[in-house]
């Protein structure tokens, strides 16, 4: 007879102490390239932008100002106003909150659906089912990713949340493809076959044996995309199909400063700057830790 | 091969189908009413009562649905909603600037991204890498319509070099050409950036394969290495790549349309969401549709010339 205390495996116990993540979170991130720590340290400084930004900016980022429209870089407004006279500053840091938070709780949306699908569908291998998602989930990856975004909108309607929809659908395709293929290599395992021995239900084969292990792979995979969903999302937006005015958001800065580009073109060259580093960081990251797994690229 | 092209082409109209279908009902069901779109919200209910009849909102859905899908079969779009033209002669009055745009975007990005790619690849780990990986990371890093963006503003309101604004004569070819410069540069950078990097990798894996090695310790010139075994080898995933990115670029096309006021689809179809026009919409994403699924089947045959391994039964 094994006793409870016999099976006790040789895991080491954590530090216990409010510092253990953080320093762990610390020595994760030196083992990246320099490149990879600088990305992180770009999507450190978004991410606090975008959690406490809007609590301090110095202006309201919707109040217009007559008297003070198209006015340049000053002590009171940081950054200038726009032709409403809006503080860019304050519209800037707010429209980061908007842009991080909606395409993060996007992306969370379509990989809770994609791995979903993609579960049933790979263990559903062998009939018709899998050939019905395969099948749909093809045709909407042959749409582009803006595309897909239009129609979806078009659908639905302009706004924030359709916006949201709008990526989560986009990105569904490539969730499901995914998961199903994780999910597949899973599917014919010694564990999955035990758990169907011992008569395990189809539901709770796919809830409570391999979505743990599919939600693994799938949550470093998501990451990689949140870069092209923050494009996706600033170019929706830019098309004016997103959040509406006056409320502000990366994407339509850059529309709403085209029409002044020859008068003041800081308004939308601003959040240019903001998109275009926080994707960089992004990317900076995903190639870090891509180049420091992939044996293939690693030494040549 | 024959055999291929029809099956391909079966399944493309059946994909299509199912689109236009999913379009038809979504929009119906949950877009902008166009009668209000159209009358704005101070109409008054008899009003857009009477738009509604005259536009034929008021039939059964299923049997506007037949009435439009027998229209799309026999090469019939319908009218616009708004403005009560045919929605196809729309279509193709402003096709031929996407197709520039589109088409010069993708020759662009072949033509920079493959060479950088390639020297890239080459010159691993060298200056010149560094230098070209960062140049790709930075334009990877925004999306089309910024890159389009700055391109306007450096060249084309710093520097005036280029027209700011619109299409351009079509008739013309100087005014044509100088008003596609700047919008198909800022697709091609974008295409380019993504090709140069997936060449870079997918030909570093070539390299490190066994018959680069014997061919090597053969005593073959690395020239001719790179020439008649990595760059025969590398075709077949530089078409895939074309495949892939000309979809990306017809996306890119809408924003970047926006950006320098070109007329096309992609105005089209922004124009026709915020006027809820349903007609012109579902025409304009039958024509994105049908681009987008004809290069993917061309890109299929495409693979039988460039790799023998490959064959379509």
């Amino acid at each position: 007879m094994i006793s409870s205390q016999n099976l006790n495996y040789d895991v080491p116990a954590p530090k216990s102490g409010l510092l253990a993540l953080p320093i762990k979170f610390y020595k994760r991130v030196r083992s990246l390239p320099m490149s990879g720590q600088i990305g992180v340290l770009i999507l450190i400084f978004v991410l606090g932008t975008a959690l406490i930004g809007p609590l301090l900016v110095p202006h309201d980022p919707v109040s217009q100002s007559l008297i003070n429209r198209n006015k340049g870089f000053s002590a009171e407004h940081w950054f200038g106003t726009d032709a409403f006279g809006r503080d860019v500053f304050s519209r800037l840091v707010v429209g980061t909150r908007h842009t991080i938070l909606l395409t993060s709780s996007a992306l969370l949306l379509s990989a809770g659906l994609g791995i979903l699908i993609g579960l049933v569908a790979a263990y559903n291998r062998s009939n018709w089912v899998d050939s019905l998602i395969c099948w749909t989930m093809d045709i909407l990856l042959t749409f582009p990713m803006v595309i897909m975004g239009v129609v979806v909108v078009a659908i639905l309607g302009q706004g924030t949340l359709n916006v949201g929809i709008a990526i989560a659908v986009a990105f569904l395709p490539r969730m499901v493809r995914m998961s199903r293929g994780v999910a597949l290599t899973l599917v014919t395992s010694e564990f999955v076959e035990a758990a169907r021995a011992i008569g395990a239900s189809p539901s709770r084969i796919v809830i409570r044996h391999l979505l743990p292990n599919v939600m693994i792979e799938m949550s470093s995979i998501s990451t990689l995309w949140l870069a092209t969903a923050i494009k996706t999302e600033t170019s929706l937006s830019f098309l004016g199909l997103g959040v509406q005015p006056p409320t502000p958001s990366w994407g339509l800065m850059v529309r709403e400063g085209l029409s002044t580009l020859y008068i003041n073109a800081w308004p939308s060259l601003l959040p240019v700057i903001a998109i275009f580093i926080t994707i960089i960081g992004l990317n900076l990251v995903v190639d870090g830790t891509q180049d420091s797994l992939n044996p293939h690229t690693k030494d040549h | 091969m024959a055999r291929m092209i029809f099956t391909r082409l079966l399944l493309m109209f059946m994909a299509m189908f199912v689109v236009v279908t999913a379009m038809f009902f979504g929009i119906r069901l949950g877009g902008t009413d166009p009668a209000i779109a159209i009358q704005g919200s101070y109409a008054t209910a008899e009003s857009i009562a009477f738009l509604r009849a005259s536009l034929g909102l008021d039939e059964p859905l299923w049997q506007q649905y037949v009435m439009y899908m027998t229209g799309v079969l026999t090469g019939d779009l319908g009218v616009s909603l708004q403005n009560g033209r045919p929605v196809l002669e729309q279509i193709l009055l402003v096709l031929p600037n996407t197709f520039d745009l589109t088409f010069w975007g993708m020759i662009i990005g072949v033509v920079v991204g493959v060479p950088l790619g390639f020297a890239s690849a080459i010159k691993r780990n060298t200056f010149w890498d560094q230098v070209i990986r960062v140049g790709t990371l930075a334009s990877i890093s925004m999306p089309p319509f910024i890159i389009a963006y700055l391109l306007l503003i450096i060249f084309a309101i710093t520097f005036s070099m280029f027209p700011v604004n619109g299409g351009g004569d079509m008739d013309i070819l100087s005014s044509r050409a100088s008003h596609l410069f700047l919008p198909a540069m800022a697709l091609g950078l974008a295409v380019a950036a993504y090709i140069a990097r997936l060449t870079r990798t997918s030909i570093l894996e070539i390299l490190s394969k066994d018959f680069i090695r014997t061919a090597r310790a053969k005593g073959v010139s690395e020239f001719r290495v790179m020439t008649r075994h990595v760059l025969k080898l590398s075709w077949v995933g530089i078409v895939t790549l074309i495949g892939i990115y000309s979809a990306v670029s017809v996306g890119g096309s809408v924003a970047i349309e926006l950006v320098f006021g070109r007329p096309g689809v992609g105005r089209l179809v922004i124009g026709a969401i915020s006027q809820g026009d349903f007609t012109m919409l579902q025409g304009a994403i039958i024509f994105y549709a049908a681009f987008v699924s004809l290069v993917n089947i061309i890109v299929d045959v495409t693979y039988t010339f460039l790799d023998p391994r490959i064959r379509y039964t």
